[in-house]
């Protein structure tokens, strides 16, 4: 679920993830594939393995 | 029925720590949903749908969100004195925070002083549902109850995290409302079930500003509506629970 003003570029993988308002994937970044990768870059992963990443954070590849 | 002036109160001042991030800078009222909308959408949609269509706000964590959400979105008729107004922790009592749900209500009660209600709608605005309030204040004043509780059935082992009724013989009458109880009392007739409050109260507004009063000078108390208010009106005896499932909506369930 991507909310407004998030920006995802080219060539990202965004999958089972809630990205709030303002958030950017930047090109060839992956988002909610490697759950333990985004657990150890500081994004939420809910016990149902949905990614959240929060207001204004930059996913970078 | 020549109907009662009724103010509705929605309540949003919960930080909702079990929904971070996306409560890191908004309210959990004011997460976004479905595109366009905020979560209070539901309560107030309800509310104003229903005919109750003069609504405070009240908000504390974190509302800015929430108040420009509201501010632009929610503009009803001030030519019929109708008003859906974002009201913020103001410290009418002094330099402190809201100490709770009750609390936040005492706090404001000048607003229900200027506008004299006959009854008060006090609801939470981060619940997904669909409601016609009008039912449930048409069985307030058929049961002449001093408060009635919107409750619905949910299976009894998850029913410990909410407050939980005991309906008298008559199916209305609240004999008990144990908060989180690590027993639930069953639904008559149910066993596996249990009447968990949703939160949404209609009072009588002398009923609610006594209470609040009474409250408030309890050291004891943890000045929450399920918590404390509720149970003192249980005691008093004038607290009835109303069932969610009766409440039909156009277009059904």
């Amino acid at each position: 679920m991507i909310l407004h003003n998030t920006r995802v570029g080219r060539h990202a993988v965004v999958r089972d993830a809630i990205l709030d308002k303002n958030v950017a994937v930047l090109a060839g970044a992956t988002v909610g594939v490697d759950k333990e990768h985004d657990h150890a870059r500081g994004f939420v992963v809910s016990a149902d393995g949905i990614t959240v990443v929060g207001k204004g954070q930059v996913v970078a590849p | 029925m020549a109907r009662q002036r009724i103010l509705g109160v929605v309540l949003t001042g919960g930080a909702g720590r079990r929904l971070r991030p996306l409560t890191a800078d908004r309210a959990k009222s004011a997460v976004p949903f479905g595109g366009i909308y905020r979560v209070a959408d539901f309560t107030l949609s309800n509310l104003v749908n229903g005919g109750v269509q003069r609504i405070c706000v009240l908000t504390q964590y974190k509302s800015h969100s929430l108040n420009r959400h509201i501010t632009t979105t929610w503009q009803l008729n001030s030519l019929l004195d109708n008003y859906v107004t974002p009201v913020p922790a103001q410290q009418w009592l002094g330099p402190r925070w809201q100490a709770g749900s009750a609390d936040a209500i005492y706090q404001s009660l000048t607003l229900i002083e200027r506008d004299r209600p006959g009854l008060v709608l006090v609801a939470g605005a981060d619940h997904v549902y669909r409601m016609d309030p009008n039912q449930m204040i048409q069985a307030h004043l058929d049961w002449d109850a001093g408060v009635t509780v919107a409750a619905i059935p949910v299976p009894r082992p998850a029913a410990t995290d909410f407050g939980v009724i005991r309906a008298a013989a008559d199916g209305h009458r609240i004999e008990a409302f144990p908060e989180k109880p690590a027993d639930p009392p069953c639904l008559r007739g149910s066993p596996d079930e249990a009447f968990a409050s949703m939160g949404i109260y209609v009072f009588d507004t002398a009923v609610l500003v006594e209470a609040l009063r009474k409250d408030a000078a309890d050291e004891g108390s943890g000045h929450s509506m399920g918590g404390d208010i509720i149970p003192r009106l249980v005691r008093d005896g004038v607290a009835h629970v109303y069932d969610f499932l009766q409440n039909k909506v156009p277009g059904g369930r």
